[in-house]
């Protein structure tokens, strides 16, 4: 079986980094947001309160090769502002993207549509990704706008698709997708910022 | 007041917006104060007009002034 590399992530764009977290970036800050019921119910999970060392395990716990944690960071002030989750499904060629934005004052401010143009191009020029997936929950107004604004397209609504995390039913989820001739058609139209890869390694 | 009235209304303030600048042109994408906030200002604005839930297949369609015209028209059939 073919060994999948692990991947040491580092993007630059205009005001953010985007890098790998590591178990050493675990912080209060971050276990905030995971203990957060309002962050965690826009990615329909259930709000945690780790101890740094539990969050150290939790980081740990991707493997960073299909499965990334991948964090957003000032460039300016190097603090967190959030962090993405990305399973990468290499038989399909075929990538699922998740984001919280845990910093509430980086909301509104197109911290999504910057940071993630940044990952897509990594994911399209580095991971042998074709098709982007992303999956917001049909209530989540924020995400669903994000996809749209960066001409993701919607390939459909599941109704009733997720037990919701909090126990109140079951709940609807939009499914938005990007194929990479789309997202270059998109960067060609100059429709896009382009995040800028600053450096590529793997680990 | 009219469908394109109260659209206009709902809009700008969801985009902190003089109403006299919310047009036709008026977009996601194009209009840089529509922003995912400002997004989901205006659902929730639409849902207290409407006085429900918006539906599903309804809101993923809303990305232009006239949109919203037509939510609050096929509310009202």
């Amino acid at each position: 079986m073919r060994q999948i590399k692990k991947r040491n992530i580092r993007l630059k764009t205009d005001r953010f980094v985007i890098r790998t977290l590591r178990d050493t970036d675990a912080s209060e800050v971050m276990a905030s947001w995971l203990a957060d019921a309002d962050l965690m119910k826009n990615v329909n999970h259930k709000p945690q309160r780790m101890s740094l060392l539990q969050l150290r395990r939790y980081i740990s716990s991707y493997d960073q090769a299909t499965r990334l944690l991948v964090g957003v960071f000032d460039a300016a002030s190097e603090k967190p502002v959030g962090y993405y989750f990305i399973d990468i499904n290499p038989t399909q060629r075929r990538a699922t993207f998740n984001v919280v934005i845990g910093d509430r004052d980086y909301w509104g401010k197109r911290t999504v549509l910057e940071t993630r143009a940044a990952l897509m191009d990594y994911m399209f020029q580095y991971c042998v990704v074709e098709k982007l997936i992303g999956g917001p929950l049909a209530r989540n107004f924020p995400a669903v706008f994000n996809y749209k604004a960066q001409g993701w397209k919607l390939e459909g609504l599941m109704k009733s698709h997720v037990l919701s995390a909090s126990g109140t039913g079951r709940i609807d989820q939009y499914q938005f997708a990007m194929l990479k001739e789309d997202w270059q058609a998109i960067k060609s139209a100059g429709m896009q910022q382009n995040g800028l890869i600053e450096k590529e390694a793997t680990a | 007041m009219s469908n394109a009235e109260k659209a206009r209304e709902l809009l700008a303030g969801a985009l902190n917006l003089p109403e006299q600048q919310v047009d036709s042109s008026t977009m996601i994408g194009v209009t840089q104060q529509w922003d995912s906030l400002a997004h989901m200002r205006l659902m929730l604005a639409l849902e207290e007009v409407l006085g429900s839930e918006l539906e599903m297949e309804a809101v993923v369609n809303i990305a232009s002034l006239s949109d919203v015209e037509t939510m609050l028209a096929n509310a009202k059939a």
